[in-house]
């Protein structure tokens, strides 16, 4: 059952990508945001709450130690994205956003970034602040 | 980031429901506030600098 859920999750995530888009500048825009900052939540939590009920079948994959560091490190690819995204965009055709090569730039670089920052900053820093502030 | 909103509407509820379930007090919230600084704001500062610094070398907005 849950992985009949996370499924129609996956296939309702996609469909938002793949269904086609209208032609027009406004018609497309008021789309794109409609479907990626409003519609998508529904895919998002049926894949969040499907992963979250119980053992499925991407749990061997996720229980892997590199899954484990890539959700431990996702902060900071949230958080520091912008700034490989911004530069290799400025630096190779000063344009945004970027091509689908150079987005396996961005993602590289992104994950490099947020690796470091998070063995050599963040969890240090959050150890020492849970340690200051804590009671 | 609507995944990211979601995701982390879920994990807080998630985390501290049973927690703020038996009320809320300074002890239970401050441990939130600690916690959540700590989490938080190390990279977030990072990030603000790195891309106030980014924009101000590349001169461009």
């Amino acid at each position: 059952m849950r992985n009949v859920i996370l499924t129609a999750g996956f296939i309702a995530a996609i469909a938002l990508n793949i269904a086609p888009w209208p032609t027009g500048d406004l018609a497309y825009l008021a789309t794109r945001q409609l479907r990626y900052d409003v519609l998508c939540m529904i895919p998002f939590t049926i894949i969040i709450a499907a992963l979250a009920a119980g053992p499925t079948l991407l749990s061997p994959i996720l229980a892997l130690r590199p899954s484990v560091f890539l959700g431990d490190i996702s902060y900071g690819v949230y958080i520091y994205h912008w700034i490989p995204w911004t530069v290799v965009a400025i630096a190779i055709d000063r344009r945004v956003p970027v091509s689908n090569s150079q987005l396996v730039i961005v993602i590289f670089a992104t994950i490099i970034f947020a690796a470091a920052s998070y063995i050599g900053y963040e969890r240090p820093m959050r150890l020492y602040l849970r340690r200051k502030l804590g009671p | 980031m609507s995944f990211f909103f979601v995701l982390s509407g879920f994990i807080l509820t998630y985390r501290y429901w049973d927690i703020f379930a038996e009320g809320m007090d300074r002890g239970s919230y401050g441990r939130y506030l600690a916690a959540h600084v700590a989490r938080v704001y190390p990279s977030y500062v990072l990030a603000l600098v790195g891309i106030t610094a980014m924009y101000a070398l590349l001169n461009w907005s």
